[in-house]
Order: structure tokens, then C-alpha cells, then sequence
């Protein structure tokens, strides 16, 4: 485990981003019953639609209560009496409220473990109920989320991603959700994007886009779709300059087991923006300016010596403490799952904002869906971007999309780029850990 | 039926003298999308890969797919990569293309056949719904494989052409309709279907010999009757051998390698009025009980069984699944759930192609017909 009290005496953005992200269930309450604003759900990172709706985009596993509350309570309340960016005040006030001296200096830490505790909470009541077993961990966990807070929804977007065995499962969300809208997210041959099928995605859009008025009573402008692709947009390049522009950097504002704590929590949150998008750009672009801050008053770690590994798949489940054994090996772990597939990359705003949008999901299509040797090489272009020397592969059991490819990704890194990559197994979050272990040194010893 | 030496020269001879003549052979992975019409009319043949695996083949193919990736995939990937020495796959050979889509992540995984066996790849991608944008999404998609299987073959598929191929495939599916109905043991029924898929209108005069010699009205076969529904057995799997070597009949084989293949016909009687491109389109939109569609997939698929079981009077529903498939396997419990509450008995089987659970399976296959 990390210990990582220089990281949050200098790293208060991490907290205010966390908080955000799992300490926003009365929150999510007051808009649902007070606001009467409709809640909607969805996989993929396509939050902007429902935003210019004037609803709530929502991941479900945000409505549930987390072990880490009792420390994001206080800090939460800290927070918003000092001001998140007294950072120093707010680790003061944290201390007196009685988390330890030991507790504070973990709490990052514990605020990621409490997320992927949920997580094996949410698996374990999928398998409970019986349902695939030999399903991958990432739709057994989803499972699990909306079988247990999909009643709060108003809405569920189905967005229809590439994998059958996800497309069939949406079709099992139905029975947790009362509502359910589908979006067919269509494919093309590579390299041939024709015009009748951005004309199907302009469609699917606009059908979506029926469904939310009808729910919400609001109208969806071409003005509201351009301020939330702007937003969104905002958001995506905050992600990406510290995804790339600072993780490629031998000076990093923190600890290499704190930056992919900070990887982690941007991953799931880019998912909804955290419910709002305005604040979520906010916390993005402080954390940022944080981070920028402390490289330029030397506040941070050198980390020129570490090994840049980058970890992938991660959207099917992974195991998170292969970061730490990486980190306590000299490497420093990288996830850039929504880079890979393109979902960093800006949506359009002049024009006609619903094909821009639809250009943008067939963008992300283009990169995900149209070919398993694709998109094995959006991997590849991640692996490329952050300038790896090493990658490690979760294999998440029951996968039968992402990792099925693993023969020819390995190929193209050996051969062409000559970077190692080391197979995990992987079935639930701490299980099989030794041997994870083992093939992890493994890997590291090579470089 | 076990798939033979013998079956797989037989189907080795035909290829190749098809090619002789300058045909080409494109290959189809075996579902109830692709129109094989459009292979037709460019005077092409079409070779649906209906070929149950082996053990060993799977364990061949996941050498390039993961282990988790469904059997039949990797069962199709370990026959290309067997093709070259072992004589019962020596008929891929023969392959000039293969169609792959996105009707399932198994057939997208067979794109691995252009990278790894060097076999030129169509593909087409499949909108999960019925309205009418995506209806417009199919038609351009099958448009684009029609201009792209014409270019390949090096002629041009005019709309005649292509009625005249779906006058010809119907000719064979209307009989193969009228075979299902016939009084004879499914396992007979099936052997008779997979020839008439995989040799087509080569396959009529025997297909009309065997009608002809089959009386509708005669004596009703003896046994249990049973519908097959979910994933197709495909050529060399016994399945249906095991559940009348149990004394029972499979009436109907409901899946992509049965019924549901002869069911997919187009409407000739409106040539001259519409496209053939939109006729075809309307056999796709007809074809709700796809496992290839959303959004309620499991209640077509569920009212459909039932309705075969109403009209037959068949008591007894075989779901059958093949290990890893998320088309047949995701939603069978909801698929059981709805035929039990209709009274009718279903016995789920998920299954790889691994001989070792046979022994396991005959006692559950005895057991359910007991209850029946």
C-alpha cells in the first residue's frame, strides 16, 4: 500500500475530485426529489447529451454509500467552509475532526479502495442472483449497480458498444430500470465512414434526444448541445494535460502510486462528469493548476527512474494493485483506456451541433468498434503516446471483446515496438494476487 | 451425423469443381443475417462454415483467441489453421473470401482469418434494431457488400440477377419448409438441411426425390416430441442424435442451421414493384426473433418457440447454448422463464465441444424426458 501523506498535504484537488465522485449521493437525492431532474444513466463517456438536456448523467454505483464517507464527510464539510483550495486548512480541519495522523496520510488510498471495494460488492450481488457467471467483472459489476439503485433512475442509455455479450446484458438492465432507451452506435469498415451511416448516428441522436425532452420537459438546442460538447470538450483536455502532458514528464507532483490513484478516479469519473459538468471542469482544471504548481515549487517526485508501464484493458475489471507492486518495483502506471478509443478527442462546436455529435460517437466507433485488430491497435497508440516501455494486460475472465486479440496486440508490441508485456488473469479485485504477482516481477526484471 | 472423410471430400469435390468452372467461394460464418443471395447473383458460391468443432480444434484456435472467446469461434479459427495438413478441413482451401459482421463478437473474431490465413475479408455490420433509419443503415450496408461481391467476382449484380438468386434460394428454403413438417426423425431432417445449405440448388433433385418419397400424412414418428431452439448444431455435433438415441423426436429444430434458416425468404411476388436490395432489406426486418436484436430480443425468440410448440403440439423445448456465446447465452433464463409459465418443459444445455461431459449430458437428456 502507499503511503502517501507528502501527496495530500499538496494534493487537495484529489480529494475534492473524490468527493465529487462518491460522496455525492445526498446530493444526487436532493436534484432526484427536490429539483425533480431526471437521473440518467450511462455506460460510456456520452454524458454531454444528456447534460444539454438539463438531466443528471449518473454511473449507479455513485448512490451508494462508501466505507471512505466517514473521511469525505468531513473533508466534504472542510471543503465548503474553506474553500477547496485551502488545502492546507482543510488537512488541519480533517486531523481535528479525528482522522489520525495515520488515517490522513492514507486516506487517498482508501478513498480508490472504498470505490473498488464497491465494485466486488456490486459483483458479489450479481453472482448472488446467479446471473453470468461466466460473464466478464465489469458488466457483473454493473449488474450489481443497477439491480440495486436503478429504481432512482429515471432513464438508462444503452448505448450499443460493440460487444454482444454487453448488448444482450443491457437487455437484462430493463427489469432494474423503469426506463430504458437504446442507441445504436453503428459500425463501419475501417477507413469507410459513409455517409449513410453518419446519417443512421444523426438519427440514433436525435431519437435520444426525443427521449430526454420527454422526460425532462426541456428542449435540446443547438446552443445547449454546443455549451456541453464545450464543457465536455474543457474537460477532455484537462484530462489529457495530465494524462499526457505532465504523466510524460520525469517531474510528477506526486507520488507514481498516487498519479494512477489519480488515473483511476479520472477514469471512472469522466464516465458522468460526476453529475455536473460545470464543477467537474472546475475540479479538472484546479487539479491541473495544482499540479502545475507544485512541479514548479519542486514539490513532488522525481521520477525519471520509473519505469512507464501502461495497463490495459481496464473497462472489462482489473486488478488495481498491480499499480502498487509496479510502483514498488520502479515503474509507474499509466490508464488511458478512454485516450485509446478516442473519447479524449474534442467534439466539434461550429456547425450543426447533432451531427457534430454523431460524428464524434462515430469517431469512438471507428476506434473501438469496427475490428478487433483496430482496436488492438488503439491500445497500441496509448502504449505509443505515453512512450512505454512496458505494458501489462488484464486478461478479465468471461471477456470475449477487448482481450480476445491478445495473440496479435502481443505480436505488434514485441515485434515492432519491442516492449514487453506480461498477461494477468483476472476474475475479481485481490483475488490470485500472488500470481499476479509473480508474472508483474517477472515483467519488471526485464526492463 | 458425424462429419466424415467421406462428407468433407464430398463437399472438397464440389468446391473445387465449382472453381474450376471460375467460380468463387465465399464463405459466410453460419447465422441468419447475410443474405447469401447476393453471393449468388454475382454466379459465386456460397459456403456457410457449419462445422461443429472438436476439441482439439478449439484448443487450436486459442492459440489466437482467448480462452473465453465462444467455441465456435475458435473451433472455425482452428480449422483454417489445420487446413493445410489435415484432410478433413482441406475443403477451406477452396475459400477465396469470408464474410465477417458484427452479428456476434465469435464472428467478429473471425476477421483473424485475413491476418493470420491470408483469406480476403468482406465485412458487414448489422444495426441491432428494426426502424426505419436503421432498416436505411442495412440497405446500405448490403448494397456495399452487393458492389464489393460483384467487383471480387468481377461482374456487375444486377437487381435481376439478385431476383433471380432469391427466386432460387427460396426455391430450396420453401422445401426445406415443407421437409420440416414431414414425419421423419430430426436427425434426418438436419442432415438433408446441412446438405441443402451447403450445396444449394445443386441439392434440389435429392431434396425432391426425398419430398416426393415422404408422405406428410403418414404414420406420426414415435417418442417424445421436442423443439431445439437457441444455438445451432452445426455438422459432425450429435446432439441431436442423443436426444433420439434417448426415444425422443425433435420435431423442430428452430435454430440458424434448421427452421430458422428456411424461414428467411423474400417476397418474389413483388418483383417489378420493389428493389430486390429492398426486399432483402424487408427479410431483415421481419427477422425479430434474431438473437441479433434488441430491444426485447428474448421475448420474440420465446414467442416464437412457443408458438411452434402450440401449433405441433410439442411439450418439451431443448435451449441450447454453446459455451461462451452471449447471444444464446445471456438471456436464457429469461427465454425459460417465459415457456415454463406457458406450461411448457425446457431443458437448458450449455455445452463445448468437449467429449468428456457426453455421459453427464445423456443422464440429464433421460431425466428430462422422463418428465415430459
Amino acid at each position: 500500500m502507499s503511503t502517501l501523506h507528502e501527496d495530500m498535504e499538496h494534493f487537495g484537488s484529489f480529494l475534492r475530485l473524490a468527493i465529487h465522485y462518491l460522496y455525492d449521493r445526498d446530493n444526487l437525492k436532493r436534484m432526484k426529489v427536490k429539483e425533480k431532474k431526471a437521473l440518467v444513466s450511462m455506460t460510456y463517456p456520452f454524458s454531454e447529451i444528456v447534460f444539454a438536456a438539463g438531466a443528471v448523467p449518473v454511473v449507479p454505483i455513485r448512490m451508494h454509500e462508501f466505507t471512505s464517507d466517514r473521511y469525505l464527510s468531513t473533508i466534504s464539510s472542510a471543503g465548503n467552509l474553506f474553500g477547496w483550495d485551502n488545502t492546507a486548512k482543510l488537512v488541519g480541519v480533517v486531523r481535528q475532526f479525528g482522522a489520525g495522523r495515520n488515517l490522513v496520510k492514507n486516506i487517498l488510498h482508501d478513498v480508490v479502495s472504498s470505490l473498488f471495494a464497491k465494485y466486488n460488492e456490486m459483483v458479489a450481488i450479481a453472482d448472488a442472483a446467479g446471473f453470468a457467471p461466466d460473464g466478464c467483472y465489469g458488466m457483473r459489476a454493473l449488474y450489481g449497480m443497477f439491480a440495486t439503485k436503478g429504481q432512482n433512475l429515471t432513464l438508462n442509455l444503452n448505448f450499443l458498444y460493440r460487444c454482444s455479450a454487453y448488448i444482450k446484458f443491457c437487455e437484462i438492465l430493463n427489469d432494474f430500470v423503469p426506463r430504458s432507451h437504446y442507441v445504436d452506435w453503428p459500425l463501419f469498415p475501417p477507413g469507410q465512414l459513409s455517409d449513410a451511416t453518419v446519417q443512421y448516428m444523426t438519427q440514433e441522436i436525435e431519437g435520444t434526444i426525443a427521449v430526454l425532452e420527454e422526460i425532462t420537459g426541456n428542449s435540446v438546442t443547438q446552443a445547449t448541445l454546443r455549451d456541453a460538447a464545450r464543457l465536455g470538450n474543457d474537460c477532455r483536455q484537462a484530462y489529457k494535460e495530465i494524462l499526457l502532458d505532465i504523466g510524460k514528464q520525469d517531474f510528477w507532483p506526486c507520488t507514481p502510486s498516487t498519479f494512477s490513484e489519480v488515473l483511476t478516479l479520472l477514469n471512472v469519473a469522466f464516465t458522468d462528469g460526476c453529475s455536473n459538468q460545470v464543477r467537474f471542469r472546475d475540479d479538472l482544471k484546479a487539479m491541473v493548476k495544482e499540479m502545475r504548481d507544485n512541479i514548479r515549487n519542486g514539490i513532488g517526485t522525481d521520477v525519471s527512474h520509473y519505469k512507464k508501464v501502461v495497463m490495459q484493458p481496464i473497462l472489462g475489471g482489473y486488478e488495481p494493485e498491480v499499480q502498487e507492486m509496479v510502483s514498488e518495483l520502479g515503474g509507474r502506471v499509466y490508464y488511458g483506456e478512454w485516450y485509446a478509443f478516442g473519447f479524449l478527442d474534442d467534439i466539434v462546436l461550429g456547425g450543426d451541433m447533432v451531427r457534430n455529435y454523431a460524428e464524434h460517437y462515430l469517431h469512438v466507433s471507428g476506434r473501438t468498434g469496427c475490428s478487433g485488430i483496430i482496436m488492438q491497435d488503439s491500445f497500441l497508440d496509448f502504449v505509443r503516446a505515453v512512450g512505454a516501455e512496458a505494458v501489462v494486460y488484464s486478461n478479465a475472465f468471461g471477456c470475449r471483446d477487448m482481450t480476445s486479440f491478445f495473440r496479435y496486440y502481443r505480436e505488434r508490441l514485441t515485434r515492432e515496438l519491442e516492449i514487453p508485456v506480461a498477461l494477468v488473469s483476472f476474475t475479481r479485485i485481490g483475488e490470485g494476487l500472488e500470481q499476479v504477482k509473480t508474472r508483474v516481477q517477472a515483467l519488471m526484471e526485464m526492463l | 451425423m458425424e462429419f466424415t472423410i467421406d462428407f468433407a471430400q464430398e463437399i472438397n469435390e464440389f468446391l473445387a469443381a465449382e472453381r474450376a468452372t471460375g467460380k468463387k467461394i465465399i464463405g459466410i460464418i453460419g447465422h441468419d443475417i447475410i443474405p447469401e443471395e447476393i453471393i449468388r447473383a454475382a454466379g459465386a458460391v456460397p459456403l456457410r462454415l457449419i462445422f461443429a468443432g472438436t476439441e482439439p480444434l478449439t484448443n487450436e484456435g486459442g492459440n489466437y483467441l482467448s480462452s473465453t472467446t465462444c467455441v465456435f469461434s475458435r473451433a472455425v479459427i482452428g480449422m483454417f489453421s489445420r487446413r493445410a495438413e489435415e484432410p478433413l478441413w482441406q475443403f477451406l482451401r477452396n475459400l477465396d473470401a469470408l464474410i465477417v459482421s458484427n452479428y456476434c463478437n465469435g464472428d467478429n473474431a473471425c476477421e483473424l482469418v485475413k491476418h493470420y490465413f491470408n483469406v480476403p475479408l468482406f465485412r458487414v455490420y448489422i444495426p441491432y434494431k428494426r426502424t426505419d433509419p436503421a432498416l436505411t443503415q442495412y440497405r446500405s450496408e448490403i448494397t456495399r457488400l452487393r458492389d464489393a461481391i460483384g467487383q471480387f467476382c468481377g461482374r456487375e449484380i444486377t437487381d435481376d440477377a439478385l431476383w433471380d438468386a432469391i427466386a432460387s434460394t427460396n426455391e430450396i428454403k420453401f422445401k426445406l419448409m415443407q421437409l420440416s413438417k414431414m414425419p421423419l426423425l430430426g436427425s434426418k431432417k438436419q442432415e438433408i438441411f446441412y446438405r441443402a445449405m451447403l450445396f444449394g440448388s445443386n441439392y434440389l433433385p435429392e431434396l425432391d426425390k426425398i419430398l416426393s418419397q415422404t408422405d406428410l400424412f403418414g404414420p406420426a414418428l414415435k417418442g417424445k416430441k421436442l423443439l431445439l431452439a437457441g444455438a445451432a448444431p452445426f455438422i459432425g455435433d450429435p446432439l441431436i442424435e442423443m436426444f433420439e438415441g434417448a426415444g425422443a423426436v425433435v420435431a423442430e429444430n428452430l435454430t440458424w442451421t434448421g427452421t430458422n434458416y428456411a424461414m428467411q425468404f423474400a417476397n418474389t411476388s413483388v418483383r417489378g414493384q420493389a428493389s430486390a436490395i429492398d426486399e432483402l432489406v424487408q427479410v431483415f426486418k421481419k427477422n425479430e426473433s434474431s438473437e441479433h436484436y434488441v430491444p426485447y430480443s428474448y421475448e420474440k425468440v420465446a414467442e416464437r418457440i412457443y408458438k411452434f410448440c402450440a401449433d405441433e403440439g410439442i411439450g418439451g423445448v431443448i435451449y441450447h447454448i454453446l459455451k461462451f456465446c452471449e447471444l444464446t447465452g445471456t438471456l436464457k433464463d429469461k427465454i425459460r422463464d417465459i415457456l415454463t409459465e406457458k406450461g411448457l418443459k425446457v431443458l437448458q444445455i450449455e455445452r463445448d465441444y468437449s467429449a468428456s461431459a457426453t455421459g453427464q449430458l445423456s443422464t440429464r437428456i433421460e431425466a428430462f424426458l422422463e418428465m415430459l
